[in-house]
């Protein structure tokens, strides 16, 4: 079993093993790219369960790719429906190698270490902590709803989302509120538009070479392939 | 030495409703004030613009006899610390020891002190095992003992706290009475406001009553409960303690015990 590289290999790894694997279109070169993204998962030993729970969110697509294409394309439909899936599947066994062990906080760590735009991490930070804010505040009007007797048990019933539309219109009301008072927040510490960050992290050079034999594999397999 | 001054201030959300209106008063350096008056005075305000958040319509605001212009409001996080009534108002962050490292990595204080500063405040607060956690899942007190660690973090001359002991349970307000006396003894300038008068009479050395947006003046606790008027302007009622020993007491009022230490004390003696 290999160890799993530092956040910022992996990080990079995967952005060059993405871009390489959504470039190809001959179903060969698709194939052997998922050939190597199982083999990437094997040899860091990353369980079956989680690359299922990956799977998931994008099966709805790929099986739309299945109902869409031929219909639309005709017999060179199936042709293209295995294609987007094909590099959907090794995207995603990309990510699942990506994410194995990493939470968003490294991740999102590695993102300012690689001089990406601060305004870029800033959206993503504040996307994630508005979500929790409104799912907070959904949480909260919906008990506050259910103490004084609404349950939204049938849905068929016109008086019920007469109740619920007014509820999602204070929601919003209520989250541009609370995120207005979280600039206030961010303001009272001092904050100029820019988060700094605490720790870097040193990677020794030989953990690229995880970097270097993965992509170089995809890498070879694309010029092979091009060449073909 | 005044640390702030407030000189006839007006401010307002809307034109037609103000919430300050030409107030003055003072807040000495190195006290423990305490701002008190009934819901929608103003108190929250007053403690935004001392944070350079809001700035005034009307009026000037000194610190430490500095005119407040765009410029210095704009430092003035660097002195002053405040914590938001409602921790969820002011948790940014992802994880609990991201949240308390922000405020001192703005004020360019380097990794290494910042770690430093988030290891000692965390322990200090008793929170050391939520480092890793997201605040937005922690209780509201874990929450409030987060903003709290946020801002010790940036290690200001003036800490602010915005109804400290709203909502905490008895242990959390023993921890959070603890922390504003260590404050006290690190010679900061400790500003709360509040709605618990027990806590005005056992803690604060000046006591500023706000009523409608304007100042009824600043007092010491004792002389303010004496004072039955501005009490009753002000919509304040008298803590439980001096309630019970203005009944009982026959002396000096200016003798009369206020904390409830004081009280056993003389009642000890009396039984």
């Amino acid at each position: 079993m290999i160890a799993l590289p530092k956040p910022r290999v992996k990080v990079v790894m995967s952005l060059f093993l993405i871009i390489l694997g959504v470039l190809p279109k001959d179903l060969v070169m698709i194939g052997g790219n998922l050939v190597i993204g199982t083999l990437l998962l094997l040899s860091y030993r990353i369980p079956l369960r989680t690359f299922v729970k990956q799977l998931k969110p994008i099966a709805f697509f790929m099986l739309f790719t299945f109902l869409f294409f031929p219909i639309y394309e005709g017999g060179l439909g199936w042709i293209k429906a295995l294609q987007y899936s094909g590099r959907l599947l090794f995207v995603a066994q990309v990510l699942t190698f990506l994410f194995y062990r990493m939470g968003i906080i490294p991740f999102l760590q590695v993102l300012a270490e690689l001089r990406l735009p601060s305004i870029f991490i800033e959206l993503i930070v504040f996307t994630l902590r508005f979500m929790d804010v409104f799912r907070n505040e959904v949480r909260q009007m919906l008990l506050s709803l259910r103490s004084r007797g609404f349950y939204a048990g049938n849905w068929f019933q016109v008086k019920k989302y007469r109740v619920l539309g007014g509820l999602l219109g204070s929601l919003l009301l209520r989250s541009f509120q609370r995120s207005e008072r979280i600039y206030l927040g961010l303001l009272s510490k001092g904050y100029k538009g820019e988060r700094r960050s605490l720790k870097t992290d040193i990677v020794p050079r030989y953990e690229w070479l995880h970097c270097a034999v993965w992509v170089g594999c995809v890498l070879c397999l694309f010029f092979v392939g091009g060449k073909r | 030495m005044d640390i702030f001054r407030f000189n006839s201030v007006s401010y307002g959300y809307t034109k037609d409703k103000p919430i300050l209106r030409d107030i003055s008063f003072s807040i000495r350096e190195g006290r423990k004030t305490a701002i008190v008056g009934a819901n929608g005075a103003g108190k929250s305000t007053i403690l935004f613009h001392l944070n350079g958040l809001y700035a005034q319509q009307q009026g000037d605001i000194f610190f430490r006899d500095q005119k407040l212009d765009k410029k210095l409001r704009k430092e003035l996080y660097k002195h002053v610390g405040i914590v938001f009534q409602d921790p969820d108002d002011q948790l940014i962050s992802l994880t609990v020891s991201d949240d308390i490292a922000f405020g001192p990595l703005q004020m360019d204080v380097t990794a290494e002190e910042t770690e430093a500063r988030v290891d000692k405040y965390i322990k200090l607060l008793g929170i050391d095992h939520l480092l890793t956690d997201n605040p937005s899942e922690l209780s509201y007190g874990q929450k409030k003992h987060v903003t709290v660690a946020g801002v010790l973090a940036m290690e200001t001359g003036v800490c602010i706290l915005d109804e400290p002991m709203a909502f905490l349970d008895p242990y959390g307000k023993e921890r959070m009475a603890s922390i504003l006396q260590l404050l006290q003894e690190q010679g900061k300038t400790v500003i709360v406001t509040t709605h618990d008068m027990q806590f005005v009479a056992e803690w604060a050395e000046d006591v500023i009553v706000i009523h409608q947006g304007q100042c009824l003046g600043t007092f010491q606790a004792r002389e303010l409960f004496g004072r039955h008027d501005i009490m009753t302007q002000a919509h304040l009622t008298l803590p439980p303690i001096v309630e019970l020993m203005s009944s009982i007491w026959k002396g000096n009022k200016e003798d009369m015990p206020i904390r409830v230490e004081e009280a056993k004390k003389w009642l000890v003696t009396k039984i």
